[in-house]
């Protein structure tokens, strides 16, 4: 399999007046073509940062991001970011007019995008509501949708910001199954941040760790799919993982001058 | 429909009123002219106040339109760079409360009595709330939208005109508000003042002709008119964009 990503010594260092954050540093990894990686870890972890460098939203420090050899500058529809938010979608328009928009942007044709659009929606289980605005649906449906204008401009790769994270259970594992065929079937590259380990496991082919700004690890996931939750090798390889997160994300919540916050409080 | 009836109901109770308090009495009959003789009044004279109300509309329009396109303009830089936005927001700062009015008499210096003048206080009155109000509302997109339009490749004037604009709608309609009530208080109180040049002039140097022959109920018709054309113009062109844009997406509370 060839190698789609190439992520080399990313530093990405935030400068906020006279401190300086660390985002991420020194960061190295590559993804082939067609998988499916996690990246987890804690909040502030720098997940969320690595993910925006890739879309080209922030400007890098030091090291290099390069998409099929070809170095990222700036963002566009090759690289293509779902965020978390549920509000993405553009409110003015409907489903359908959303993924239109998108296609016209990015194909610059006059072509009618109304057969390809609603072809989107049915691949992820939104038919017949191509004519609804944003505000009439569910935020999975919301979701669902987003992916839909996402994969309608045929992106190499998927950036996936905690996408599921403000669903309830219930959708969530909908949207698991649905997310997991409309990847077999496209063969699009996904880089999926999220800091729930189950949902890691569920989904990805590896799974990358991260704490402190720093990359602690990549596990390969043993299982096959679809996968069970109920087989033993399914529980140990999630009690490896999370161990693996115990021991490298101790302590690692990064309160800053806790004496001084300490202070504060008593009063 | 009911709600008609109820507006309805409050115009009879305003004029009982105002009848009433004419009938008590105790001051000169023509500083408080009845319903009945303002009525007149509006239908003798209504071919001057057509004329007179076309005339202000049309000023109104045109100082309108050059204030949204300045206030576009003004936006788009102001967006572009932290140096232009600190610029827009100085001037703002500095110019926003100084009313219309107060710049009539440079506006006479400049371009003498008449319709440049008049054109000039309307612009100047508009341009700094539509600015206001469109800087406030770029500048209150929700930021996943704008990555999305980023994400898609789009940038600078397309990226304003095709994700930044229809997202802050609800900013840009009261914007548009704002700034066509501070045209209209422009011109009135512009005409008011100096009057008009050329026989041509809108409602306030209608007004300013009827309180200077001392003909109140002309007065009262005038006011009228004024306020008619508000209620127009919120009813049938701010409630109806409204209610196609922001309230069909609920990007506004309704």
């Amino acid at each position: 399999m060839s190698n789609l990503l190439t992520v080399s010594e990313i530093t990405k260092i935030y400068e906020s007046g006279k401190r300086k954050v660390v985002g991420v540093k020194n960061i190295n990894f590559c993804v082939n073509k067609g998988h499916f990686i996690s990246i987890i870890g804690p909040s502030g972890c720098g997940k969320s940062t690595l993910l925006r460098c890739i879309a080209g939203f922030e400007k890098t420090n030091n090291g290099k991001i390069s998409l099929n050899g070809r170095p990222v500058t700036k963002p566009g529809p090759d690289r293509f970011m779902i965020f978390q938010g549920l509000d993405q979608l553009f409110p003015w328009l409907t489903l359908k007019e959303n993924i239109v928009f998108a296609m016209r942007v990015v194909d610059k044709g006059r072509e009618n995008f109304n057969k390809k659009a609603e072809a989107y929606l049915e691949l992820v289980g939104l038919e017949g509501f191509g004519g609804f605005h944003p505000y009439q649906l569910s935020g999975g449906m919301k979701q669902r949708a987003s992916i839909a204008r996402a994969l309608s401009v045929r992106p190499k790769l998927l950036l996936m910001d905690e996408p599921f994270g403000s669903l309830d259970a219930f959708s969530r594992r909908a949207i698991h199954q649905m997310f997991l065929k409309v990847w077999q079937k496209t063969g699009v590259t996904v880089v999926f941040v999220t800091h729930d380990i189950e949902e890691a496991i569920d989904l990805s082919d590896k799974i990358l760790v991260f704490s402190q700004g720093k990359l602690k690890g990549s596990i390969e996931n043993p299982l096959s799919r679809p996968r069970e939750k109920d087989i033993p090798a399914y529980r140990s390889f999630l009690l490896k993982v999370s161990d693996f997160l115990d021991e490298e994300c101790d302590g690692c919540l990064r309160l800053e001058e806790p004496s001084t916050v300490g202070a504060k409080l008593a009063f | 429909m009911r709600d008609f009836l109820w507006k309805i109901a409050f115009i009879l109770v305003a004029a009982i009123i105002w009848e009433l308090i004419r009938l008590a009495g105790g001051y000169p009959k023509l500083l408080f002219p009845g319903v009945g003789s303002i009525a007149i009044a509006l239908w003798t004279e209504r071919l001057d106040i057509i004329s007179k109300t076309l005339f202000s509309l049309k000023i109104i329009g045109m100082g309108l339109i050059v204030a949204i396109v300045l206030a576009m303009l003004g936006t788009f830089i102001s967006i572009s760079g932290k140096f232009f936005a600190e610029i827009v927001t100085d001037l703002m700062a500095i110019m926003h409360p100084l009313p219309g009015i107060a710049i009539l008499p440079v506006a006479i210096l400049w371009f003498g009595i008449g319709i440049k003048a008049i054109l000039f206080v309307i612009v100047f009155s508009a341009v700094w709330p539509l600015i206001n109000h469109f800087y406030t509302g770029f500048r209150s997109i929700p930021v996943n939208q704008l990555e999305v339009g980023r994400n898609l490749g789009l940038a600078g004037w397309e990226l304003a005109m095709k994700v930044m604009l229809p997202a802050s709608f609800p900013h840009i309609l009261s914007g548009l508000r704002t700034g066509w009530a501070r045209a209209w208080q422009a011109s009135v109180a512009a005409e008011l003042v100096f009057g008009a040049a050329g026989g041509q002039g809108g409602l306030g140097w209608y007004l300013y002709k009827k309180r200077f022959m001392m003909e109140t109920p002309g007065v009262f018709a005038g006011m009228l008119i004024i306020v008619l054309i508000g209620i127009a113009v919120e009813y049938l062109i701010f409630a109806g964009v409204e209610k196609r844009t922001v309230r069909k997406w609920k990007t506004i509370i309704s």
